[in-house]
């Protein structure tokens, strides 16, 4: 089983520097950030910190966790996606979902909710084409061109993996449709293996399950003396960083929550239900990062090895 | 004498594994800033200019940072606030933004974006964009746009924010800058056509109730070392047609920096003789010389101004 953090609360250039060395020198696969538009404080463009990921790192692969598809025009967000790509050298995973429960920004963007899916719809169907790097044409709801070809196509071929994230009936098609992977956020293990069985139903429909495809999930992760102590730290973090109720957010056996012994125990769950790359999701203020990054390096993925 | 400031683009490449030894290199050289061309749809590979950016601050300590320019009516103004906000706090203080409406119709229409609304988009962005990086909240009521009480967090490092620069050649983008901008960029002037220019964005800015004496005189020109203008002409027309898949000539005797050293010399005095203090200098020699050139230019002519 693969590993990765995922972290968006960086001050400053120093912090996502010595976050990003840490992270690949503690001998985690990947890299993440998540996007929080007008839902959190202080999370900068995921963009931007990733072309740095890039820069700081030469091993992990590095991504979004998600970005949010509806907000980004498709074919400048494939040519964003296509140069980091080429400045990691191969190493982006695009991980993609169409808001969740963060759908504050979105009308300001000028993007009604409701559309937000079929939205993802239009822009994986054209970035996917785009990134052929042959001259294409779309007349769609959204978007309507011809004949235009992209600056620069991805160094992956035929693209950077495509990772859908959400748990909503529509993401579950959506990642059996346009997905490499698919990684749902907090979900326990029974719920989560229902899900990769649908998605599998839909890739054969669509005639791509003898694609390589990549079941993952994304957890919080918080380590304390005991169960109770790390759930009330990572609520409160939690409590702090977002606009909405984290009452969804509780430890147990959807999250990465407690002492080492039942974090490992969790993790065992979602490895026998077929997970192959668990994203962790530091619930601590960035003081603590490094230390969280660190236990899990040295007591937890010894365990998965 | 003023400190002449000169910064030098990348463009174009087959790939982009030079990028990090090009920044370092460009900022050991002296220059003081670097930019990154938009081309989203080119005949030879490109890169988008914010994540190439911010890959850039990581891999130099000093240089400003900008695209030369970006097509802003292309994008959503939050995103580019908060994008260059972004940039501005992982680079510690050195962007720049710098941008265009665009002539280059088939990015309008791949975007979504009418011809004729480029102008009046690009307006409310830049309006937009300053309130999110100076206001608490900000409510906006416009022909393209529309938020109430946004807030954009975080904001930009530099106070009261980032630079912009406005470039093109027509009455509107003179207009635009005088109202918006901390710099015009006029393309392809000669210098009593720059002159002519920056003094009327001045005029708009002082008309719109702006410092006029804040906004700096920046100048755009094609860089290519060459035995002769002619020869450097051609060269840059080669260029030009990959980097654009289109046919372009560089005329010999245009206002840029084509030719053998003296020639640049006079002609950046010409463009300093109507005050401008700083240039960005876009290389139109073919691209795996790109380096050799600004290595040349900070031996030969740089020194000269400092």
């Amino acid at each position: 089983m693969k590993f990765g953090i995922s972290y968006a609360y960086y001050q400053d250039a120093s912090q996502v520097r010595e976050s990003a060395r840490l992270v690949e020198s503690s001998g985690f696969d990947s890299l993440w950030v998540t996007e929080n538009v007008h839902s959190g404080p202080e999370a900068l463009e995921p963009m931007a910190v990733l072309s740095q990921f890039a820069a700081y790192t030469q091993r992990i692969s590095i991504g979004p966790a998600v970005v949010l598809l509806p907000l980004r025009n498709p074919v400048g967000f494939a040519h964003a996606v296509a140069t980091v790509d080429h400045l990691s050298g191969g190493r982006f995973i695009l991980g993609v979902g169409a808001g969740g429960n963060a759908v504050e920004g979105y009308e300001a963007y000028g993007v009604p909710v409701k559309e937000r899916g079929r939205r993802c719809d239009e822009t994986l169907e054209i970035m996917t084409n785009l990134w052929t790097g042959k001259p294409y044409s779309f007349n769609g709801q959204f978007s309507r061109f011809s004949d235009y070809t992209l600056g620069a196509r991805p160094y992956q071929r035929p693209h950077p993996p495509v990772w859908l994230g959400g748990d909503a009936p529509p993401v579950l098609r959506r990642a059996g449709r346009w997905g490499d992977g698919f990684f749902p956020a907090h979900t326990h293990p029974a719920q989560t293996a229902e899900m990769y069985r649908k998605i599998d139903g839909y890739r054969r429909e669509w005639g791509r399950d003898d694609r390589e495809f990549t079941n993952a999930i994304y957890l919080y992760v918080h380590f304390a003396e005991s169960g109770e102590k790390a759930q009330a730290e990572a609520r409160a973090t939690l409590q702090e960083r977002y606009t909405y109720p984290v009452s969804h957010v509780h430890a147990g056996v959807n999250s990465v929550v407690g002492t080492v012994d039942q974090c490992v125990r969790a993790l065992k769950e979602y490895q026998s239900i077929g997970v192959s790359h668990v994203i962790m999701d530091p619930a601590c203020p960035f003081e603590r990062l490094s230390s969280t990054v660190e236990k899990a390096a040295r007591e937890i993925m010894p365990h998965f090895k | 004498m003023t400190d002449i400031k000169f910064g030098v683009t990348y463009s174009e490449r087959p790939d982009f594994t030079d990028l990090p030894a090009y920044a370092r290199r460009v900022e050991d050289l002296g220059f003081d800033s670097i930019w990154v061309t938009e081309n989203i749809s080119s005949g030879a590979q490109s890169l988008e200019c914010f994540t190439a950016l911010s890959f850039m601050a990581a891999h130099s300590g000093k240089l400003m940072l900008g695209p030369s320019v970006m097509l802003l009516p292309i994008r959503n103004p939050i995103l580019v606030a908060q994008t260059v906000a972004s940039l501005d706090i992982l680079s510690g203080g050195r962007a720049v933004l710098g941008v265009g409406v665009g002539e280059v119709t088939p990015n309008l229409a791949a975007h979504g974006v009418n011809f004729r609304e480029r102008a009046s988009r690009s307006n409310e962005a830049l309006e937009i964009i300053k309130k999110l990086w100076t206001e608490d909240s900000v409510t906006f009521h416009g022909r393209h746009f529309d938020m109430d009480d946004y807030q954009l967090v975080p904001r930009p490092v530099q106070k009261p924010h980032p630079r912009i620069h406005v470039g093109g050649g027509a009455v509107s983008v003179v207009r635009r800058a005088g109202r918006f901008a901390d710099s015009l960029i006029p393309v392809s002037k000669t210098p009593d056509e720059a002159r002519a220019m920056f003094e009327s964005a001045e005029q708009t800015a002082r008309d719109s109730g702006r410092d006029a004496s804040a906004m700096t005189r920046v100048m755009h020109l094609f860089l290519c070392f060459a035995h002769s203008p002619e020869e450097a002409a051609s060269i840059a027309s080669g260029v030009f047609t990959r980097r654009y898949n289109s046919q372009t000539n560089v005329p010999p005797d245009a206002p840029h920096l084509l030719g053998p050293t003296d020639h640049i010399r006079n002609t950046l005095q010409s463009f300093i003789d109507v005050g401008v203090t700083e240039f960005v200098m876009n290389l139109v020699c073919p691209p795996e010389q790109g380096l050799s050139h600004a290595e040349r230019f900070a031996k030969e002519v740089m020194p000269g101004f400092r």
